[in-house]
C-alpha cells in the first residue's frame, strides 16, 4: 500500500513539474514577461531564470517519475516550491495583480489563476512533505 | 545520515548541471530562431497614444468597481468577468479606423493583455494595443 501511495505521489508530482516546466520552456519570452511583472529581479537575471528554471523543473519532474537522483530531485523540487510560494506571497502582499506564471500563459482568467496558485502551492507542499518520509522509510 | 545528505547534494548538483546544459541549448535556439525582443502584446507608451488624437478608443479592462472609482475620459468598460455582457457596447461604437487601446491598473497587471488578445483573436479587431503602465501611468500624467 505504502509503495503504491509513494508511486502515485511521486509520479503525480513529477508529471506536474514536467508539465509546468515544458510549457514555460516552449515560450521563455512569455515567462520572462511574467517574471518581470513580479518586480523582484533585474531584467538580465529574469532572462537567465526564464531560460533555466523551466528546464530545472523538467529535469526534477523526470527524475521523480523515473526515480533517478531521487533524493536530490526531492530536495531541489522542495526548494523550488518554497521559492515559488515566497514569490507568490510577496506579490500578494505588494498588491500586484500578476498572472501566476506557474503554467506559462495557459491560465487566462484571474479566477482560474487564483485557483491554480492555491492548487499548485498546496498540492506541492503536501506531496513534497510526504515524499521524503517515504524515501527515508524505504 | 551524513552520507545521505552528501549523496542528495551530489544528485541535486547533477540535476542542476543537466538543466543548465538544456537551458543553454534552449537559449541558443530561442535567441537565434525566434523573436525575443519584439513584444507580442503590441504595448504602447502613453506619449505615443496621445499623438493618435481622436482616433483612439479606450478600453478599461479593470473591474467595475475600479472603473467606477475613476477611468480615462471616454473609456469603455470591458473585462473578462463581464465579457459577454459588455462586448456589445464596444461593438456599437467601434469603427474600422479606430485604434483600440486597452489598459488596466499598472505595469504589473495582466488584464489588459488578456482583453487585447481576446479582441484580436476572438472578435477579429486589428488595431488593438495595450497601454504601458496602465491607469497608473495616465493618473501620474493627468494628476
Amino acid at each position: 500500500m505504502n509503495r503504491f501511495v509513494e508511486r502515485a505521489l511521486r509520479v503525480s508530482a513529477g508529471a506536474m513539474f514536467v508539465y509546468a516546466g515544458s510549457i514555460k520552456a516552449i515560450d521563455p519570452a512569455q515567462f520572462f514577461t511574467t517574471l518581470q511583472n513580479y518586480h523582484l529581479i533585474p531584467p538580465l537575471v529574469a532572462a537567465a531564470v526564464a531560460f533555466y528554471l523551466p528546464w530545472l523543473e523538467v529535469c526534477c519532474g523526470a527524475a521523480l517519475i523515473f526515480r533517478r537522483f531521487y533524493l536530490g530531485a526531492i530536495i531541489t523540487a522542495m526548494l523550488m516550491t518554497a521559492t515559488f510560494m515566497f514569490v507568490l506571497v510577496s506579490a500578494q502582499l505588494r498588491g500586484l495583480n500578476v498572472a501566476c506564471g506557474c503554467f506559462g500563459a495557459a491560465s487566462p482568467s484571474a479566477s482560474t489563476d487564483q485557483l491554480i496558485k492555491f492548487f499548485t502551492s498546496d498540492l506541492s507542499v503536501l506531496i513534497h512533505s510526504i515524499l521524503p518520509s517515504f524515501y527515508l522509510a524505504a | 545520515m551524513q552520507g545521505i545528505w552528501k549523496s542528495a547534494a551530489r544528485q541535486a548538483a547533477t540535476l542542476l548541471v543537466i538543466a543548465l546544459i538544456l537551458s543553454v541549448g534552449s537559449a541558443f535556439y530561442h535567441l537565434r530562431v525566434k523573436s525575443w525582443r519584439v513584444p507580442s502584446d503590441n504595448s504602447v507608451p502613453l506619449s505615443d497614444v496621445q499623438h493618435w488624437g481622436k482616433q483612439v478608443l479606450w478600453i478599461d479592462a479593470r473591474s467595475e468597481t475600479e472603473y467606477a472609482s475613476g477611468h480615462i475620459p471616454g473609456a469603455l468598460l470591458l473585462n473578462l468577468d463581464q465579457w459577454n455582457e459588455l462586448l456589445p457596447s464596444l461593438l456599437q461604437v467601434w469603427e474600422r479606423d479606430k485604434m483600440v487601446v486597452v489598459y488596466c491598473s499598472s505595469i504589473s497587471c495582466q488584464a489588459s493583455r488578456e482583453v487585447a488578445e481576446k479582441l484580436r483573436d476572438e472578435v477579429g479587431l486589428q488595431s488593438v494595443f495595450v497601454l504601458q503602465g496602465g491607469w497608473e501611468a495616465w493618473r501620474q500624467q493627468h494628476g
